[in-house]
């Protein structure tokens, strides 16, 4: 981020604290894409990922006053973000029939989608279809959500919002130690998970056929 | 050598991917690899499960999540609760439900017996008819039987007038009644207070009892009432 880029936030940032709703919408303009994708990485649910995402942008302007700024803007945002996801899923999650509901349910979703794809040779020997197929983000996603809240969040935030370990921490309100085992264990779970779907992976991302360093 | 016997585990080569560890450990790492297949293998496969993540196009926006006017303003309750605890907006409301729901069962509680004290207040006097009459001097003389010490150096009124004359804090005490001058209002009250409250007189039972009841009836209504906001 540029300077006078960060200036701006600044003063934004110091309106939205003064009451000012549309100085904090032009910080939601600014966020909406990063929250709504690490919401919807971590809940796997288009809705209900939306819902959770106008939630973490209300209670984040309710709640602007006690930014500091000791944290980036988005890693606070992502905080308040992933927190009312975790929520969310646990809230869910807490009942086990209705969760078994929505399993069978997705997979059935997800068995379609795999015949479809095996239907569908030509996105391999497409050499433009280097871009993962909407079916295999499909899949990723399953892997995804087959995670352990704790090593869920810390892959999503590491993997795809790119923060630091350090910030990942701060997020999380765990241990340097903690986050590096939870990223590994994730990612080493979502390996084992994608080496069963390989042959719906590009060729690209294909996990044996690259053993180079 | 150490290296050659031990493989690295997936934490450390997930934190070797990320250039997380030491630069001791970074360098023996990198040396075992040359050696080991199977580590350069799981590192390649936990580096192209990355890449896979990396590779994930951000989801399309459903809608804009501008806030509106309503939206941003909330109830004066909610933001100052939120002012306090930022972080954790949904947890907020599980975690003191709990305490909420404990102390609106105690008010029921409180209320449930206040209104048995109660009950028993007004029974026992509406039985006992005549009695109830002489209610106003039941407590003072209940009080005084469960606390003998008081009343006995206070009965002797003669006696009061000699001790009186060397004036000492703990003399003034005992003759509460004789010179009601010399006693501090507070013990009076408190005296007054104990009576209206005893339990073994009717007017004790029935103020107790009201006095329970209004308490749990007010708890009750404030817990209910912060719950739903």
């Amino acid at each position: 981020m540029s300077k006078s880029v960060r200036d701006d936030e600044e003063l934004l940032i110091v309106r939205s604290q003064r009451g000012e709703v549309d100085a904090f919408n032009q910080l939601v303009l600014r966020y909406q894409q990063t929250v709504y994708s690490a919401v919807f990485r971590l809940l796997g649910n288009y809705d209900v990922a939306s819902d959770v995402t106008q939630n973490t942008f209300i209670a984040a302007y309710r709640s602007i006053q006690s930014y500091r700024g000791s944290s980036s803007f988005r890693s606070w945002l992502l905080r308040i973000g992933s927190n009312m996801a975790c929520d969310h899923w646990r809230s869910v999650h807490r009942h086990p029939v209705e969760s078994l509901e929505e399993l069978t349910e997705e997979d059935e979703a997800h068995s379609s989608s795999l015949l479809s794809i095996l239907a569908t040779k030509e996105v391999e020997s497409n050499p433009e279809a280097m871009l993962l197929s909407q079916e295999f983000q499909g899949v990723i996603q399953q892997g995804l959500q087959q995670l352990p809240l704790d090593q869920r969040v810390a892959v999503v935030l590491c993997d795809i919002q790119r923060l630091s370990y350090e910030e990942i921490a701060t997020t999380t309100q765990a241990t340097l130690g903690t986050v590096r085992s939870r990223i590994a264990r994730g990612r080493g779970r979502l390996r084992t998970y994608l080496r069963q779907h390989q042959e719906l992976l590009p060729h690209k991302y294909r996990l044996n056929t690259d053993s180079s360093l | 050598m150490a290296k050659q016997e031990r493989h690295f585990t997936i934490t450390e080569l997930s934190a070797f991917l990320d250039g997380q560890l030491s630069a001791q450990e970074q360098a023996l790492c990198e040396e075992h690899l040359k050696g080991c297949e199977q580590c350069r293998q799981t590192l390649a496969e936990l580096r192209q499960t990355v890449a896979l993540l990396h590779a994930l196009p951000p989801p399309v926006l459903p809608r804009s999540f501008l806030l509106s006017a309503e939206q941003a303003t909330p109830p004066a309750a909610v933001r100052t609760f939120n002012e306090i605890r930022p972080v954790l907006p949904l947890r907020r409301v599980a975690r003191p439900s709990y305490v909420q729901n404990a102390l609106r069962n105690l008010s029921v509680l409180a209320a449930v017996i206040g209104l048995f004290f109660l009950l028993s207040g007004i029974f026992s006097a509406s039985f006992t008819g005549p009695s109830g009459g002489h209610s106003t001097s039941a407590p003072a003389l209940s009080f005084a039987s469960q606390h003998p010490a008081p009343t006995a150096t206070a009965t002797p009124p003669p006696a009061a007038p000699n001790v009186a004359e060397t004036p000492t804090v703990k003399i003034t005490k005992p003759d509460a009644n004789t010179h009601p001058v010399v006693q501090p209002l507070v013990f009076t009250l408190l005296q007054v207070l104990l009576a209206a409250f005893d339990l073994s007189t009717q007017q004790g039972r029935a103020l107790t009892g009201l006095m329970l009841l209004a308490i749990g009836i007010i708890g009750f209504f404030v817990i209910t009432r912060r719950q739903r906001s």
